[in-house]
């Protein structure tokens, strides 16, 4: 068996994933050596991803919107919470090794008041801190750090455009007729993680598990709906919303609130979200799934689990180099373009280790 | 003397609504964000909210006029490639020319 570095996680014991999430599935499916490099051996590119980030303070912000609402706050209240989150958390630098632990790690973080059960500190840190996520060593950040805007030139994906973004859109849906709904501990549903077993045992005899983190749960029109916020560079027409039917995520977020979560959902409510060099438009559109499509889709996630089982098994992931170019590039054609004997070396010196774990918790 | 009980010139009173002028904006968000009022939050806001009026207005013309699209909007590669068929297929005469 070939001898793959992983590190402790949840979901995984040795080379398999017991644990599936529309990430890892989706990556196993693009390509099985692009899932051997990034979700078992946990490869990463250093630079930046801006889109990513991007992506993640967008969700952030609207996260508290939402939580700011439900808790009563008022519209202009509750926009002025996100928008100094916005400001707040384009805030960076790009992330060095820990002097701790020497783990790529360590990055500057505005921390508020840090639960000493989580940072280990016996203090209560606040304000600028440089962080490490892994270890917990924090060390007072001399200044105010670089924005963002500052990164790698994306034009469009800007400090300025990340804040306009928030509070074009948060207006864009004042009335908002979906309405967030209240869970029964009094919580509003927003990053909701959920797990369910599926009828297909792993290697060791347990049930494999399907994870996954839904944006927020709403109501419209009598019924309940998962509400996904997608950012885009691209304009945002009929196209845009098609390409979520058929799609791994749609079709995990629609079984997992049926199967669960105590309200199943009808379906997928996306919000699309432009955004352009000068402006950032938005587009709402639905996504559903019969019954007989959420049945397809699960027996052909059988499949895939099983199919990266026996990779795992044999120890061998092989290359769909059908899929180099998908999505703008794979991040690691550079690696598997070079001869084997020297792609260690270059994923050493090209790429640092981030560990995914479909059942990290988040949110509520 | 004479003490005026009537308030103040409106055109006097500032309010977090205020537009501040654009080097103001630029110096808000080069500050520390920790270091903003909420006033200074509003004042983002409210030049953000100029703006998408701004923005709405030149839309809305746009469309009145027939004009194609925004020019700066960023299009999908599916738009990129109709745009490249299309072109194949213009004639001398499409662009006013007479020969």
């Amino acid at each position: 068996m070939s001898n793959v570095q992983t590190a402790e996680r949840k979901a995984f014991r040795g080379n398999f994933q017991l644990a599936w999430d529309s990430t890892s599935l989706g990556i196993f499916k693009e390509c099985p050596r692009k899932y051997q490099l990034a979700i078992l051996e946990g490869w990463t590119g250093k630079a930046l991803n801006i889109h990513l980030t991007f992506g993640i303070l967008v969700h952030e912000c609207l996260e508290a919107y939402d939580r700011a609402r439900a808790e009563g706050q008022e519209y202009e209240d509750a926009v002025r919470v996100a928008t100094r989150r916005a400001l707040e958390g384009s805030v960076t630098t790009p992330v060095e090794d820990c002097p701790k632990c020497g783990k790529h790690t360590y990055e500057v973080a505005l921390l508020h008041s840090f639960d000493p059960a989580i940072s280990g500190s016996p203090e209560i840190l606040s304000g600028w801190h440089w962080y490490c996520t892994a270890c917990h060593y924090s060390s007072e950040a001399r200044a105010f750090p670089r924005p963002l805007a500052e990164f790698p030139p994306i034009k469009t994906k800007t400090r300025y455009n990340l804040v306009r973004t928030i509070v074009w859109y948060l207006d864009y849906f004042k009335d908002d007729p979906l309405k967030t709904i209240t869970l029964a501990n009094g919580k509003p549903a927003v990053e909701l993680s959920f797990r369910f077993e599926l009828p297909l045992d792993n290697p060791f005899g347990e049930p494999y598990l399907l994870s996954g983190h839904l944006d927020r749960l709403v109501e419209f029109g009598g019924d309940v709906w998962v509400n996904d916020r997608k950012t885009t560079g691209g304009t945002i027409s009929t196209d845009f919303f098609s390409h979520f039917s058929p799609d791994n995520q749609m079709s995990l977020y629609t079984a997992g609130s049926q199967i669960a979560l105590s309200v199943p959902a009808k379906g997928v409510i996306i919000d699309g979200m432009q955004i352009a060099v000068n402006f950032s438009r938005f587009q709402r559109g639905f996504v559903t799934r019969t019954n007989s499509q959420m049945i397809e889709w699960l027996a052909d996630t059988h499949y895939w689990i099983k199919q990266a089982e026996a990779r795992a098994a044999e120890g061998r992931w092989p290359m769909n180099d059908k899929s180099c170019g998908n999505y703008g590039g794979c991040p690691f054609r550079g690696i598997c373009g070079k001869d084997p004997a020297v792609r260690q070396t270059f994923l050493q010196s090209d790429f640092h280790r981030s560990w995914w774990d479909p059942l990290e918790p988040r949110g509520t | 003397m004479t003490i005026s009980n009537s308030p103040p010139d409106s055109e006097t009173i500032s309010t977090p609504l205020t537009i501040p002028d654009p080097a103001s904006l630029d110096e808000l968000f080069s500050r520390d964000p920790l270091e903003l009022t909420d006033s200074d939050v509003d004042c983002i806001v409210a030049k953000l909210r100029e703006d998408r009026k701004r923005w709405a207005a030149e839309e809305r013309e746009s469309a009145a006029a027939g004009r194609r699209p925004n020019p700066r909007a960023v299009q999908s590669p599916e738009e990129k490639a109709k745009a490249k068929e299309a072109v194949k297929k213009l004639t001398i005469a499409d662009l006013g020319i007479k020969l």
